[in-house]
Order: C-alpha cells, then structure tokens, then sequence
C-alpha cells in the first residue's frame, strides 16, 4: 500500500510593490520641492592687513633688500559705496589718477603694464589695495578680480589712510 | 491580484508591470538625496555675495577651514548666536569656535590649529569696508594665518 504524497502547487508570492511605489512618490515629491541648487562659491586669497596701517602712516620704512618686492598701491575712493576714482601709485612713481570711462579696465591695463623683475613673474611684485572706508564688498571685490586678471594672486588690504576731498 | 473585465474564466488579466516604475522612482529619489545641499550652519543663506570671475573654488585638499559671516549691516553672524559687531565679541567667539570644533583633533595646540586653518569671509555685497576691514583686523588678532574673501561664481545660479 503506497501513499503517494501529491504535488502541492507552487505558492505565488507577491510582493505589493503599490505602497512602496506611493512611498517613493513621496519622497521624490519632497527632494523635488525642496531642492534648491546652491550656486558655486569661490575664494580670493587675500594677505592679512598689516598691524594698525591706518593709525601709523608713517611705520613703513624702506629697508632695502634683496628680497624686498616693489610695491604698488591701488586706492580706491568710494563714491556712495560705488568706486568714485582709482590711483595707482608705483615704488618710485607718484600716485597717479586712472582715467577713462572704464576705470576698472584702465587699471587692469597698468597691472599688466608693470615691469617684472628680470627672471621673476608677478610673485616679485607685491600690489596692495587701499580701499576708502564706505566702499562696498562687491566693488572691492571687482578690484581685486582685476588684479588676478593681471596675474597677482594674492594682494594686500589696507583702508586708506587719508580720505582725499 | 487581477483586475478582470467582467469576471469569470475569460476575464483579460490586465496587471500593470510596477517594478521598472518603482526602479525609476528611487533612482530619482536617490539623485535628489545626493545633490540636494543641506544648509551648513556655518554658511548663511542671508548673505549674497557679490560675482567674481577670479574666484577659486575648494578643492578636495581644503578641508581646514571656517567660515566667517558678515552681512550688509557689518554684523558678523555665528551659528546659534545673536549677531555681533564688537571686535573682542568677535575674537572671544572665534576662540570658542576653535575649541568646540577643532581643538579636539589630534589634540593641536591652539597655535597650530590658527596656523592650519583657513578662514573664508562670506561678506555681503553691499556691506562695508570699514565692518570687513575690522573682522580682518579681529581674525589676525586671534592669530589666524590664512585668509580668503569669498564670492561666487559668474553664471552658477
């Protein structure tokens, strides 16, 4: 006498997928509403300010060297926050006024006019920007833009020492 | 789970295929969780910065670094804090925020942590001169070595 055992059918498992798909509506609802692309943030290397340079003048003392850089000063006056007159002053040159409609393309002009120490780039020159007080960051900014242009990587701020009227 | 017709043995089965749909879906869920940008504390999103061609942006080497605000008034905002304008409050705050998040490490002398880290100042483009000129003035005080003036970059909006 054999008991043959019968075949039991295959059971069918099915997974529900619908919640799960109603859940990852949900969450690509949410990623999708709350994305906010952050825009792209860049950094301009800048040399700390020298120690009180605008209650002491007069401590700058030329001691000559061979590693002494020649110095150029830009100063920026501000007119309302905007950028009212641009001088540039060289190490031996007097400070002389850009002018030109374009005076932020002027004095890209006079930085790529500098003469380079022979043998050396623009890391032999050392460019500082005196900035009047009441002048905006964004104006700052697009003075020391053009001094990158003109290959000096990192410049000098310093506020101007003497407002001119 | 069929969904017939008119029922019966001739019913048409007609059971939408949900898993390709399903396979898209947390794809998409898992692009928007990798791009989305969580705010950082450090960086306020009160501050727009002016536009600089010039400007580099961090690179995978930059990892020591901290973020210094300074809105349009010359306020100087730390996270959790009130924002502040005197130049002690701002190096006493400094100095705490080097003890709280990286003194910790490899237990740096504060000197060496001044010395390793950079400070980025994320100003507000219409903020003043005279309020940044101050916070550098502050940050050098501290004895921080290196800093960098932040912007953004033309055309990533």
């Amino acid at each position: 006498m054999s008991h043959k055992k019968k075949k039991e059918p295959p059971i069918d498992i099915t997974l529900p997928i619908t919640p799960m798909l109603d859940m990852s509506f949900q969450l690509l609802s949410f990623f999708m509403l709350t994305f906010k692309p952050m825009p792209t943030e860049g950094q301009m290397s800048i040399n700390l300010p020298k120690p009180d340079a605008a209650e002491t003048p007069t401590d700058k003392v030329d001691i000559p060297s061979d590693d002494k850089k020649d110095e150029y000063t830009i100063t920026v006056f501000s007119s309302q926050g905007d950028i009212g007159l641009i001088s540039f002053k060289g190490p031996v040159s007097a400070p002389a006024e850009l002018v030109g409609e374009n005076k932020l393309a002027a004095l890209l002009k006079a930085l790529k006019d500098i003469p380079k120490p022979a043998g050396k780039g623009p890391e032999a020159i050392s460019v500082t920007i005196e900035a009047s007080p009441d002048l905006s960051y964004a104006r700052l900014i697009e003075v020391m833009d053009v001094c990158k242009r003109a290959g000096y990587e990192s410049v000098g701020l310093t506020p101007i020492k003497k407002e001119k009227n | 789970m069929s969904h017939g017709g008119g029922g019966g043995e001739d019913g048409v089965s007609s059971e939408p295929n949900l898993t390709p749909l399903l396979d898209m879906v947390l794809q998409l869920v898992m692009f928007f969780m990798l791009v989305t940008n969580f705010v950082s504390d450090e960086m306020s999103d009160k501050i727009k910065l002016p536009i600089a061609s010039q400007a580099k942006p961090l690179t995978a080497k930059d990892t020591n670094f901290m973020y210094v605000n300074v809105d349009k008034s010359g306020h100087i905002l730390f996270p959790g804090k009130e924002p502040i304008i005197d130049e002690s409050e701002i190096m006493f705050n400094m100095r705490n925020f080097v003890k709280v998040n990286r003194l910790n490490q490899d237990g740096k002398t504060p000197e060496r942590v001044y010395d390793l880290v950079t400070v980025i100042i994320r100003a507000d483009k219409d903020a003043k001169f005279r309020d940044l000129h101050k916070t550098m003035t502050a940050i050098k005080k501290v004895g921080f070595k290196h800093l960098q003036l932040r912007a953004e970059l033309p055309g990533s909006k």
